[in-house]
Parts: structure tokens; C-alpha cells; sequence
């Protein structure tokens, strides 16, 4: 095995998170030794946490640094100078009225220490600092001031100061920041030198461009996670770029879960409003005028109706709550679909106002199944509803049953001719809070609580829900519940 | 006698506009679709139109953007009945073509201020 195989430092499964705001997310990371690894990441991604991390200033929540093949404890910056791992910070700066070798002395003071008091080995001080600096081929006055000093040239103290320890590992947060181009040349000279000796870089940055200049191989952190280490060549800095740009999955799909979660405040905040319209509405009306019998009682009807859709909406919210936390209780009993599916529909029927027709086609052998009535009956009264509110005038909706023998349960299909569902919306459909973005339907009202609850009440009985559809033809959801076991075993499904 | 179209797919809310303006005295006309209501905008001219914005298959901006294109029809003042209550949603409305917004859950005697206010600004013209 080659001293470059070998590694240097290793991170395991990383985190940290402040208030709750996860810096790092599991970050897995390889030192080898002799190589420089370029940790490639936008402000904010978590890079520096790690270097606060690996130099002791700052303690993770979880996981594992190793050096060599020894797990160690990065206590504090003095723990990490005892194992070799030196740190340039990208925001600490030099003292600007102080000299180079005092300034270089600062860090070298937090070494040694007899009853108390730093011991400094100034014959020893000098031979590491002027060999530093002759390993740097830079030619500095130590007797300078650091305000003195061009930006590249405190960088290089900074690093000075950083290699009088002796480290095998070397931290660079961000060491061209603020450099011109000449001084970044320099500090890479410098940075090949290194390797040369056998010190181990990594080397954090958030430009793509340098990478082909220092790297060995590259890493992507973003959003406190490694998104991959590849070897630093050409070929791979488009993918690299690529992957410091795009979002991840995980983001994405965090964000669209915000988006729908607002959306749903104010789907909910719609859906209150009509049926509050018609209670205050309707109340008032009453009180208004001196209305004959009939129409009191019809107002007081309205108000009733009213009430019942402000608890429907309510008992949904709870249902999707329950669901979320998985506490929605089934009670199952003896359910005969079709008397079920007949009531729903008759009832139904005499409340359609737009002329649909509901028809009911079960076989008349159709098998007992083990359900909670009341909530099988709130899923198909769910998406008979749907199939309504989507449905033109005069087309028909048909709620069906059939056995299926191989799947050894019923599946009950509601049908109707309406608008359909795009099939890019199809299987989104049953997600919690989503609707579909359609022109047509921008006039429906509903909270996209309705099949995310039917979703959760079928999977609770061991069952599947399922959708398809034409747009401009119509849809038919589906969903299936399972046999109870001995009526499959006694053969009463023929 | 004055008429008024309301457009309303809602029944009960239909018909508690139906109830408080017919007692007001007017003419009133109920439609659950829109694209009912623009066909019978085809051979009438309602002196007001109470429409809902959420309305199934030709929603209220459909009805609103047929109507706005007509010379004739963009004349008759619309009063949109909307949940939405945020001021942008409710200058989006105005945009629209509308004239005013009553926003759910409105009270009767908002209902019969906003009316009179539209009918006598008609009678002024």
C-alpha cells in the first residue's frame, strides 16, 4: 500500500446542529495522505462547521473523527495540535501591530506550559519558524508588522503559524479569499510543497475554479451533507458544479411540503368561509323580518346544514392529524358493501344537483368483508362526492364491486365521466394537502384533505387505493379491502 | 323592478341571496352554473350580477372574461361573492372585471348596503 492510499483522516457520520438548524447532516469524509481534497460548498452548506469541528473550537452532536486508524476526541484547538491537524481560519486575522514572529508566537504560546507559565524554546521557535518559511520559498521579514504585510503574505504567516505545530494534516478554510491572482499561485506553490513533505490538505473552498489548480480529489457538501467525493480532473468539474447548483431531493421535497402546507391554510380558510356565510347568513335572516313558518324553519335547516359542513371539514382536520401520528382507530366488524354502497347512492342521488346519475352494479354473491362501516363509509361517500364535484351535467357515475380472487379481497370502484386528472397529478392526488393545478378545477372548491384521509383509512385495513384516468373522460378510483381469512379458506369465494 | 342574476353553484347560499332580495323587492334570477348564466345573459339584461368566484366548469374569472369582452355585457355591474379575503386576491377580482367584492361570511345588511350602493351608482350614470 502506497503512503497516498493510506488514510489520514477520516470522518464518520458527522452532525452538528445549531438551535435546531442541522449545520452537519452525516458527513462521511477521507483524508488520504499526501492529497489535497478539496471540500467544495456554497456559504452556508456546512464546511465550516467542519473545520471548527476538526480544529476543537467547536464539539459535534454525533459521530466519529478518526486519524490514522485511531478514533480520537477533538476536545479543543489544543487537543488538536497535539494530533497534528493545524488550521488556517478563513475569518481569523493576524494581530496588525504586532510583528511576524510575534504574531507566529501567539499560537506557539499555547503549547508548553511549566507550573503554569508558557515555556518557549526560542532556540527550537526559530529553527521551526525559518524552516517553515524556507519550505514556503517565501522571503518575509519577521521583524515586519503584519499591517505591513500584502494580503498573500499574511496568508502565508497565517500558515506559518498553522505548520510551526508540525501538523500531518492541514485545514484551509477559504485560504484564497481576498487574493489576487499572483497571490494565489503563491499560496498553491506553497500548498504543492506541502504535499511534497507528506502533510495531508483539505482544502475548503466555494469555487469550482480551483480545483483543477490544487486538487487531488473533490468532495460536494451542501446543506450539511456530502453529495459525493470524485477524483479532481477535467472531466469531472462539469458534475461537480452540477451538483454544487441542483437542489437535493430532499430540499425539494422539504420545500414542497412548505409550499402545500401554506396552500393548505388558505384552502381551509376558503372552505371555513361559505359555510360560516350561510350560518350568519341565514341567522340574520331570520332575525330580520317577520317571515312566515315555512321559510323560518327553512332558515333554520340552512344554519343546521351549515354546521354540519363546518364539523365535516373539522372532523377532517382531526382525521389527517390522527393519521399523521398514526392514532386513527378502525373498528372492524361484519360489512356487507353492495347495502352500504345502495344507501350511500340513494341518499346521494336526491342530493345532486347537477343531474348525474348514480347506478350501482354489484354481484349478488358479493362477500362479507372485516371494516370499520363508519369509516368505509366515509371513503366512498368521499369519492362519490368527487366524482360529482368533478362530473359535467347529465353524465353518469357508477359505483361498482367485483371479487378478486387472486388478490383474495373486493375492490370497489367509483367511476365517473368527468374532467379527469392529468397523469403527471395522477399518484399525486393522494397526497396530503395537494391539488391538482388545473384551469378547469380553479372553481372547486375542496381542502385536498379528502383522498389523503381515504388513502390513510384503506391502508389501515390492510387494503390499496388506487386512481385512473382520461383527462376530458372521466377517472375511476379504486380501492381494494382484503377477504377475512376463513372465507377464503372455506371456499365461499367462487 | 330591478333584476338581479346570482350566480351561486352553493344552493343554500343561492338561496339566501334569493330570499333577502326578492324580500328587498327585486326581480331576482338564480343560476348553480355559469355557463347557464351567460346564456341566459344572451336574451337578458339584469340590472346587477351577484356572481361566486368558485364556481364548477366555467368558473367566475371564465364568466368574467366572457362578459368583460361584450360591450353589452361589461356594462351590467358585477359584485363577485369570493372567499378569497387577501387584499391582493381581492384586486386580482377587481381586475378582473368586477366592481365590488362581498367576501363570505358576509352579513345580510353588508349584502343590502353593497346592492343599493351599485344600483343607485348605475341610476346616477
Amino acid at each position: 500500500m502506497g503512503d497516498r492510499d493510506r488514510i489520514a483522516l477520516h470522518i464518520e457520520n458527522l452532525c452538528k446542529s445549531y438551535a435546531g438548524a442541522n449545520a452537519l447532516n452525516g458527513v462521511t469524509l477521507s483524508l488520504r495522505q499526501g492529497e489535497v481534497h478539496v471540500l467544495l460548498g456554497v456559504d452556508g452548506s456546512g464546511k465550516s462547521t467542519l473545520v471548527k469541528i476538526l480544529s476543537g473550537v467547536e464539539r459535534p452532536d454525533f459521530g466519529l473523527i478518526s486519524i490514522g486508524s485511531s478514533p480520537v476526541n477533538v476536545s479543543s484547538p489544543r487537543v488538536a495540535a497535539r494530533l497534528g491537524i493545524g488550521v488556517v481560519h478563513h475569518e481569523s486575522s493576524l494581530v496588525p501591530s504586532m510583528s511576524v514572529i510575534d504574531n507566529i508566537l501567539l499560537n506557539y504560546l499555547s503549547g508548553k506550559r511549566r507550573w503554569g507559565f508558557p515555556v518557549i524554546d526560542w532556540i527550537g521557535l526559530h529553527k521551526t519558524i525559518q524552516e517553515v518559511l524556507d519550505l514556503m520559498e517565501v522571503k518575509i521579514d519577521l521583524q515586519q508588522r503584519a499591517k505591513d504585510l500584502t494580503l498573500a503574505q499574511q496568508q502565508v504567516v497565517k500558515i506559518a503559524k498553522a505548520l510551526c505545530i508540525k501538523p500531518s494534516i492541514l485545514l484551509l478554510d477559504e485560504p484564497t479569499r481576498g487574493l489576487t491572482e499572483i497571490d494565489v499561485s503563491q499560496l498553491f506553490r506553497v500548498i504543492s510543497t506541502l504535499i511534497r513533505r507528506g502533510t495531508s490538505v483539505l482544502y475548503v473552498s466555494s469555487r469550482p475554479d480551483e480545483i483543477p489548480h490544487v486538487a487531488d480529489r473533490v468532495s460536494v457538501i451542501k446543506e450539511g451533507k456530502i453529495l459525493g467525493t470524485m477524483p479532481a480532473d477535467e472531466t469531472n468539474l462539469r458534475s461537480v458544479v452540477e451538483m454544487l447548483v441542483a437542489e437535493t431531493s430532499q430540499v425539494m421535497a422539504l420545500r414542497e411540503a412548505d409550499r402545500l402546507r401554506r396552500e393548505f391554510v388558505s384552502l381551509v380558510s376558503h372552505e371555513l368561509r361559505t359555510p360560516l356565510a350561510i350560518i350568519r347568513g341565514y341567522a340574520e335572516t331570520v332575525m330580520s323580518r317577520p317571515w312566515s313558518e315555512e321559510i323560518r324553519k327553512e332558515c333554520l335547516e340552512a344554519i343546521t346544514s351549515g354546521c354540519d359542513r363546518l364539523t365535516e371539514l373539522v372532523d377532517n382536520l382531526l382525521d389527517i392529524s390522527s393519521l399523521e401520528k398514526g392514532i386513527l382507530r378502525i373498528e372492524q366488524e361484519p360489512l356487507w358493501l353492495p347495502d352500504l354502497a345502495e344507501r350511500l347512492v340513494k341518499a346521494k342521488q336526491r342530493k345532486i344537483q347537477r343531474g348525474t346519475l348514480t347506478t350501482v352494479n354489484f354481484p349478488l354473491d358479493f362477500p362479507v368483508v372485516y371494516a370499520d362501516p363508519k369509516r368505509i363509509e366515509q371513503v366512498l361517500h368521499n369519492l362519490i362526492d368527487n366524482a360529482v364535484k368533478y362530473s359535467l351535467q347529465g353524465s353518469t357515475i357508477m359505483v361498482s364491486g367485483v371479487v378478486d380472487k387472486e388478490y383474495g379481497g373486493v375492490v370497489i370502484t367509483v367511476e365517473d365521466e368527468g374532467m379527469g386528472i392529468p397523469p403527471e397529478h395522477l399518484t399525486r392526488v393522494f397526497e396530503r394537502f395537494y391539488r391538482v393545478p388545473n384551469h378547469e378545477r380553479a372553481g372547486i372548491e375542496g381542502s385536498g384533505l379528502g383522498l389523503p384521509i381515504c388513502k390513510g383509512i384503506i391502508e389501515s385495513h390492510g387494503g390499496r387505493i388506487w386512481a385512473k384516468s382520461t383527462p376530458g373522460r372521466g377517472s375511476a378510483f379504486s380501492f381494494s379491502l382484503p377477504l377475512a381469512l376463513e372465507l377464503v379458506e372455506n371456499g365461499s369465494i367462487k | 323592478m330591478k333584476t338581479i342574476l346570482v350566480v351561486e353553484d352553493d344552493r343554500l347560499l343561492a338561496r339566501l341571496v334569493e330570499l333577502n332580495l326578492t324580500a328587498e323587492g327585486y326581480n331576482v334570477v338564480v343560476y348553480n352554473e355559469g355557463i347557464n348564466a351567460l346564456a341566459y345573459l344572451q336574451t337578458h339584461r339584469p340590472n346587477l350580477v351577484l356572481l361566486d368566484l368558485m364556481l364548477p366548469t366555467v368558473s367566475g374569472w371564465d364568466f368574467l372574461a366572457f362578459t368583460q369582452q361584450d360591450e353589452n355585457l361589461s356594462r351590467i355591474p358585477v359584485l363577485a361573492i369570493t372567499a378569497l379575503a387577501r387584499p391582493d386576491e381581492q384586486a386580482r377580482t377587481l381586475a378582473a372585471g368586477a366592481v365590488a367584492c362581498l367576501v363570505k361570511p358576509f352579513g345580510i345588511h353588508q349584502l343590502f348596503a353593497t346592492v343599493d350602493r351599485l344600483l343607485v351608482s348605475i341610476d346616477d350614470e
